[in-house]
């Protein structure tokens, strides 16, 4: 395991707004996650949680406020979304893979296309992310011949080829049938043992109890309250916390 | 036989194929890209907002073609640009600029003086109207644009497959963006004295589409798209020369006839077989 005991702040949001049309999203969000952190967010549907990892990567604009990924500011300079991207994977949903290329070319694709990179040197390194995500034996597969927990792997692995210092996921496994959440959970484990940056939302509690450093909880476009697991799960505060628990577990 | 001598013999027939034949190629190749992409309204809005272009050449002279080629180059730009913007949608930009372009056209037109017969060829094309070089002008482009179709290959089928998983990626994807916004532009305006400003974006929208409903593989439509392009201009033309007929319309209608043997052909592959026990 390695240790988590580095104090520099990689992601920082302040008064973060963003509306869809006439529904705000996001009210005056702010939180700061630092290096190695596993942060998990959690909130009811339409809570914005989505949309705050989402701005965090500008696949989603922010219409106000501020964040600053590894010190670039996210702004309208193309020449900072690129870098923030190279140093953000994310991990969705839906598996995300491109459905005409093998296991092994979608994991090799960025680091060929945004980094250059000799095709040997990425398919070298497409293996290594599909060994260490337990899956080298599909490389040359489609991604539609694979599990649905199989292609999240590969998802996985994807973003780890840019070998990002932040990693998004955005509810991983709640496209999963039950009997394969347990094997993207174990790699996600390992990811976080690793020392990673994560942002988590998930509705896996168990799992997000036993990785996280911190919660998040989001309710209408707020965070309403975070903690530790302890705090969240121990020693809720707010009443909308109370109810999101009573609900959930 | 005697008619397709006749046809391959005429000057003005030869002149119609060959450009037919490169049109039907390029645009079912923009299509592509274009339909995915729910952007087959902006085939519309450039088209006719062309007609700009075209005013300004007939008012003021010069190759109003050229003129509209430029129209739709810029707003090919401009579309490209606020593509991602989040407080104008695409969709009402390509309507302001349809009705501007239009609207403006209109108005040159009352204010330039005399009869002005080359505006209906324009509308609604005519075989008449091409050229030996307009002919060569489209084989330039066309070489030009497959060309650049090349080189952005991978990038617009990444892109078309999985627009947002590209962004992610952080893939280069501004280059193969403004080809394809600015090559469909300046495409679709090739194609105006064929098919005139009102109907060439059937060319670019319908054989996609209809291929769409046979199948799904990128490889599969493609082949298909094109095939059913070059099959429905064609036999518009020849239909539009035989019968005397507007050609625009006779293409277009072709091609609607063609969208909908294909959406017929589509429900019948789509259709469950029964099996043995259901064969009573």
């Amino acid at each position: 395991m390695v240790e988590k005991s580095s104090d520099k702040i990689i992601i920082h949001a302040a008064n973060v707004d963003k509306w869809f049309g006439n529904f705000q999203a996001l009210k005056g969000v702010s939180a700061d996650i630092t290096e190695g952190e596993v942060v998990v967010v959690l909130g009811p549907s339409g809570s914005g949680k989505s949309t705050f990892i989402r701005c965090i990567n500008q696949l989603e604009e922010h219409e106000a406020g501020e964040i600053v990924v590894d010190g670039i500011e996210i702004n309208d300079d193309s020449r900072n979304l690129q870098k923030i991207r190279s140093e953000v994977g994310m991990v969705f949903q839906q598996f995300n893979l491109f459905p005409h290329l093998t296991v092994l070319d979608n994991v090799a694709l960025a680091p060929r296309k945004v980094k250059k990179m000799p095709k040997k040197d990425a398919e070298e390194l497409a293996m290594a992310g599909l060994t260490r995500v337990g899956i080298p034996e599909q490389a040359i597969k489609f991604p539609t011949q694979l599990s649905g927990g199989q292609q999240q792997r590969v998802a996985i692995a994807r973003a780890l080829a840019m070998q990002p210092k932040i990693m998004l996921f955005d509810e991983p496994t709640s496209a999963l049938d039950p009997e394969m959440i347990k094997e993207v959970l174990d790699v996600m484990r390992e990811l976080a043992e690793s020392g990673m940056t994560m942002i988590i939302v998930t509705h896996e509690m168990g799992f997000a109890r036993e990785v996280a450093d911190r919660f998040l909880f989001f309710a209408e476009g707020q965070i309403v309250e975070q903690g530790t697991p302890d705090h969240f799960f121990n020693n809720p505060q707010e009443d909308r916390t109370k109810l999101f628990l009573s609900q959930i577990l | 036989m005697d008619l397709i001598s006749e046809i391959l013999v005429t000057p003005f027939m030869q002149r119609a194929l060959i450009g037919s034949l490169l049109l039907a190629i390029l645009l079912g190749l923009f299509g592509v890209f274009i339909v995915p992409r729910k952007l087959g309204f902006m085939a519309d809005g450039v088209s006719h907002a062309s007609l700009l272009g075209i005013a300004v050449g007939i008012m003021f002279g010069g190759a109003p073609l050229m003129w509209a080629a430029l129209v739709a180059a810029c707003i090919g730009l401009v579309l490209a640009r606020i593509e991602d913007n989040e407080r104008l949608t695409l969709d009402s930009v390509v309507g302001i600029v349809l009705v501007g372009g239009m609207s403006s056209a209109v108005i040159l037109m009352a204010l330039t003086p005399g009869y002005k017969p080359e505006l209906i060829t324009y509308l609604f094309g005519s075989l008449l109207s091409i050229s030996w070089n307009d002919i060569y002008l489209l084989i330039a482009f066309f070489v030009v644009t497959l060309f650049l179709f090349k080189i952005q290959w991978r990038t617009l089928v990444l892109t078309t497959v999985h627009g947002e998983l590209s962004s992610v990626l952080g893939l280069p994807t501004s280059a193969a963006k403004y080809f394809l916004f600015v090559g469909t532009s300046v495409a679709l305006i090739a194609g105006v004295k064929l098919l005139g400003v009102i109907l060439i974006s059937a060319l670019l929208i319908i054989p996609f589409s209809a291929a769409n409903q046979a199948t799904r593989s990128l490889r599969g439509s493609l082949i298909l798209t094109e095939c059913l392009a070059i099959i429905g201009t064609i036999t518009g033309i020849i239909l539009s020369y035989v019968y005397d007929l507007p050609t625009g319309p006779a293409i277009a209608l072709v091609f609607v006839a063609l969208f909908l043997g294909c959406v017929i052909i589509g429900r019948i592959k789509s259709r469950p077989v029964l099996g043995p026990e259901h064969n009573h």
